[in-house]
């Protein structure tokens, strides 16, 4: 290695101290929706929620939303490629797939949102969530057995 | 906000981009038509209201949520005992992605 990469660390008062450098960075364009104004993030792991991870905001650290990685099994469709054209050109496995996860009405049960995955491009560190046109996929659906 | 009144086939230009027109009206019904450009994303405002709940409730912790998850997890590391590292030049530290 010729350059030495600065190490950041974000302060996230759900997950503690993240190190990352600005190569970790996944930016959202058009942010997500209710977050709309949100660009940079950062995609953070936690031992004792893996599969889980989860989708910190660095512009503002309360914010962190649960992912579950979505499998070809598990994904209910693919985005267009008219949807992802704003993160770039992939590779064949650039592109990657997650399930907003959060609390359903029974309050310890887990659901997950497969109607609108957030989709990341790994090569370009690019991100959106895109809205599937699928009106059958749930948007609160119990996790994949 | 910005009212105007529009006939069947008549058309409402948003942008350089962007074009609405009304195709039909049948009673409470009305079908609009909208050109757009592929990458700008279109939905009935209730599906985009539904997930920005869903966001906010997913990202500014709902009590119990990291109790949840992390049950949720044991369940699902019992239940699939694969490799849970993915191909390692993805991860750019133990901690990040």
């Amino acid at each position: 290695m010729t350059m030495l990469e600065t190490a950041l660390v974000f302060q996230s008062p759900k997950l503690g101290d993240v190190s990352y450098t600005t190569e970790d960075v996944v930016r959202f364009p058009q942010g997500i929706p209710g977050f709309e104004q949100l660009r940079d993030f950062l995609l953070v792991t936690r031992e004792e929620c893996d599969p889980f991870i989860f989708l910190a905001a660095l512009e503002r650290p309360e914010v962190a939303l649960p992912l579950m990685p979505l499998t070809p099994a598990t994904l209910g469709g693919r985005a267009s490629r008219a949807a992802l054209a704003p993160l770039g050109d992939a590779g064949d496995d650039a592109v990657v797939y997650y399930a907003v996860a959060s609390i359903g009405l029974n309050a310890s049960e887990i659901i997950v949102n497969l109607r609108a995955p957030i989709v990341i491009n790994l090569d370009t560190r690019l991100g959106c969530q895109v809205i599937l046109p699928d009106e059958t996929l749930p948007i609160a659906a119990p996790l994949p057995a | 906000m910005l009212v105007l009144t529009r006939r069947i086939g008549e058309r409402l230009r948003i942008g350089a981009d962007i074009e609405l027109v009304v195709l039909d009206v049948r009673g409470r019904d009305v079908r609009l038509g909208v050109n757009a450009p592929s990458s700008v994303a279109i939905h009935r405002e209730e599906i985009y209201l539904k997930i920005q709940d869903n966001n906010r409730a997913a990202a500014l912790g709902q009590p119990g949520l990291t109790d949840a998850l992390a049950r949720a997890a044991r369940e699902l590391r019992l239940r699939k005992p694969e490799p849970q590292a993915k191909d390692g030049t993805q991860c750019a530290r133990p901690s990040v992605h």
